[in-house]
């Protein structure tokens, strides 16, 4: 009987997904959607929206039918060992990229916005130390983390509203201009900001009133979307069109439009304040991909810890410019769609599979 | 092991850095100002505010040649001991000959460098030097905080239409709309002030629009700008034609009438390809007749209204027929064209051809809602 210390409650689950889900992509979505499926990038995001839920659905049904295990547990159990550790591996290593990614592109922030000439490993190491000392903790520590991060930071949603003196609605008119296939376009390059429910796979044997996971999953995707579709919305009404393809942070830039009488240079609270929103990330990828190094090669979780947070170091004297870090990203984008917008479909399919035969098997 | 960590965490993360930035140590330009010398160079002049108590001076100007911005800036650094910081920023002003053959190259440095706030103001001017080197500004300590006082009064209460860093960039890349900025006027002896508005092709300076006149333009590009204060004339005969005589008018050719808009409401209505109407209500406060008239019945305050507003149609159509000669659009009807299905094919190339054949109805009605505390 596991002890009752290691679970939280289902609605934690709701700050877990949306935290992990939202971070770095959300600074840039407008642009990247933009120059892929131009005005119509809000339909974009709505369907993009729509295939996360679906997804999450499809992950939920996925682990109830295999008893309360992650998802390294259900490799495992449904390739055997010695595959299901390759494909676990992989898992690992898709979830440090993203580590990095998100590092590397806060860093890469806060260097054009104050910290020029510093080098990128110091802002590395600041947040591989912070993000250590949080998933040293364990799992209820990283739930805590998402919670008052989410609480920290919501407000700077109402930020938004100084940009909306300034818009324009002519600008999304007429709606419905680009193709079906610029718009599927658009779905595909949003993955990379709506990624992070996956999370879902690896938490849920913590949750401790499983049947409610479903909805509060679903109101955390939901919620997501909604704010990526704000922020696009906005980001298309107040830029012209060649601004809004020139700016790399195009939120970061609206930001720099807002003043209140106290501050006059609101983007240099925000960019620093950014931290707390990609924490959670942080700490939630270092959890999932540590717990994979254990379960990988049966060690304690601690080292694995250390040793993703050395490879992570590393790195940060490899990729540093501006346009590697595009290329990298998008990379991350790419399989990160295929790797859980895609992928789940046939692990449903598996496990259906799997459990028809365990029940035939046991009735004979 | 974990005392280290959230050592090491307390000293990174409160982002301990090196004393870079010192107060007396930082020259903060508070304008910057550019002309153009000769085919590729460029003379650039700062006012620098200075915390130094020592120094009497509260301020300095500086002056530098190069060919880029930033080369300006580095021989700007060249001349004073202080450390030249562009934080606060207010104002960039462009000499009249320099904005004839566009200012967009010099915006990239601007947009690229964040540390410059995009609420910063731009204007034009007949000679950037002259202007910052002038000292005569009130009561403000130099000629930046000065200038941008000026710009920002004018900006929030008065009738200069948007003309900082961030809307001008976005309306001149837009397709459809052309950027306005406005000129400040330099003369001997007298701290300067704001003339007329530059009107922009792309980002080349083609005609200017009075003060006064920005209210046709805002009336349809900003939904919540104060409109100023709106005077017409109309002449004697108009009024007793309109069977006004009721009225007892006083003896006198011309009445001048001063009103004061209290909300506004602007619509461009795409009527089809050739024809648009510019369709805008207006209710007012009146604030001054000469001679003093009052109206007191319905039937003759809607007669009056229709005067009014007809006066307005009459000089909005005139400035429109300005527009449309110097090919330049700043109430963004090509903006609004292009958003409607079926002529959102158009480039910025056909709408301005299409601009010039343009048939452009101003449709401006007035509404007299208060009249002050007399009739």
């Amino acid at each position: 009987m596991k002890s009752n210390i290691r679970f939280v409650n289902a609605f934690m689950a709701f700050y877990i997904i949306h935290t992990s889900q939202i971070g770095m992509g959300i600074l840039g979505v407008p642009r990247i959607m933009y120059l892929e499926s131009k005005k119509d990038a809000w339909i974009s995001i709505l369907l993009s929206g729509l295939f996360v839920s679906l997804i999450t659905w499809l992950m939920i049904s996925i682990l109830k039918k295999n008893e309360g295990d992650t998802l390294f547990e259900i490799h495992e159990h449904i390739f055997g060992r010695l595959i299901g550790s390759i494909f676990n591996f992989l898992i690992v290593i898709y979830f440090i990229a993203v580590n990095y990614s998100i590092t590397i592109s806060y860093v890469e922030l806060s260097l054009t916005w104050g910290y020029e000439g510093v080098y990128e490993w110091v802002g590395v190491l600041a947040l591989l130390i912070l993000s250590i000392y949080a998933v040293s903790g364990g799992f209820r520590v990283v739930t805590g983390v998402c919670f008052l991060s989410f609480l920290l930071t919501i407000w700077l949603l109402f930020v938004v509203y100084q940009p909306l003196q300034n818009i324009n609605l002519t600008r999304i008119l007429p709606i419905m201009t680009t193709t079906p296939s610029e718009i599927m376009k658009g779905v595909f390059k949003s993955s990379y900001t709506m990624l992070g429910f996956e999370t879902l796979l690896f938490i849920f044997p913590f949750i401790k009133e499983k049947n409610k996971l479903q909805l509060f999953s679903q109101i955390a995707v939901w919620f997501t979307t909604i704010l990526v579709l704000i922020t696009t919305v906005v980001s298309i009404l107040f830029f012209s069109a060649k601004e809004l393809e020139k700016n790399v942070w195009p939120v970061v830039s609206m930001i720099s439009t807002v003043h209140f009488p106290f501050i006059e240079r609101f983007e240099f609270v925000a960019v620093p304040f950014w931290i707390l929103v990609i924490f959670p990330n942080l700490c939630i990828t270092l959890y999932i991909s540590s717990k994979g190094i254990k379960q990988i090669f049966y060690i304690k979780q601690k080292y694995g810890i250390w040793l993703i947070s050395i490879i992570l170091f590393i790195c940060s004297f490899l990729i540093t410019k501006r346009v590697d870090n595009n290329y990298f990203f998008d990379q991350i984008g790419k399989i990160g769609f295929f790797l859980w917008f895609i992928y789940p479909i046939f692990l449903y399919g598996i496990t259906i599979i799997k459990s028809k035969i365990n029940t035939r098997s046991r009735r004979s | 092991m974990k005392k280290i960590v959230i050592l090491l965490c307390s000293l990174l993360c409160t982002a301990c850095m090196a004393p870079e930035k010192i107060i007396e140590m930082q020259g903060i330009s508070t304008i910057i100002g550019f002309d153009l010398l000769d085919d590729n160079t460029y003379k650039g002049t700062i006012s620098l505010l200075q915390f130094d108590r020592k120094e009497e001076k509260t301020s300095v100007t500086l002056s530098a040649d190069g060919t880029t911005s930033k080369q300006i800036r580095q021989k700007l650094e060249e001349q004073t001991s202080h450390d030249i910081t562009s934080g606060q920023l207010r104002t960039i002003l462009f000499n009249k000959n320099m904005a004839e053959t566009g200012i967009s190259s010099f915006l990239d440095t601007m947009q690229r460098d964040s540390l410059i706030s995009s609420l910063i103001f731009l204007a034009i001017t007949d000679n950037a030097e002259e202007t910052i080197n002038n000292t005569n500004y009130e009561e403000y300590p130099e000629m930046g905080s000065y200038i941008y006082q000026l710009l920002d009064k004018h900006e929030k209460k008065e009738m200069l239409v948007n003309s900082n860093l961030h809307d001008f960039i976005t309306t001149q890349y837009e397709i459809g709309i052309d950027p306005t900025l406005p000129i400040i006027k330099n003369a001997n002896g007298v701290a300067p002030s704001i003339d007329s508005v530059a009107l922009f092709k792309e980002d080349k300076i083609v005609g200017s629009i009075s003060l006064i006149n920005t209210l046709y333009i805002k009336l349809f590009t900003n939904n919540k700008a104060f409109l100023g204060d709106i005077t017409v004339e109309i002449a004697a005969e108009e009024l007793e034609k309109r069977g006004m005589a009721e009225l007892n008018l006083p003896k006198s050719d011309i009445y001048k009438i001063t009103l004061h808009p209290i909300k506004y409401k602007g619509n461009i209505e795409i009527k089809n390809e050739e024809l648009v109407h510019l369709n805008a209500t207006i209710s007012v406060s009146t604030l001054e007749f000469q001679p003093s008239i009052s109206v007191k019945n319905k039937d003759s305050l809607n007669k009056m209204e229709q005067l009014i507003g007809e006066a307005l149609n009459k000089e909005f159509g005139y400035i429109l027929e300005e527009l449309k000669n110097l090919n330049t659009d700043p109430i963004g009807i090509g903006r609004k064209i292009r958003s409607v299905r079926k002529y959102s094919h158009l480039t910025e190339g056909d709408l301005r051809q299409k601009y010039s054949a343009l048939k452009i109805k101003p449709n401006i009605k007035v509404e007299i809602k208060r009249t002050g505390s007399v009739d």
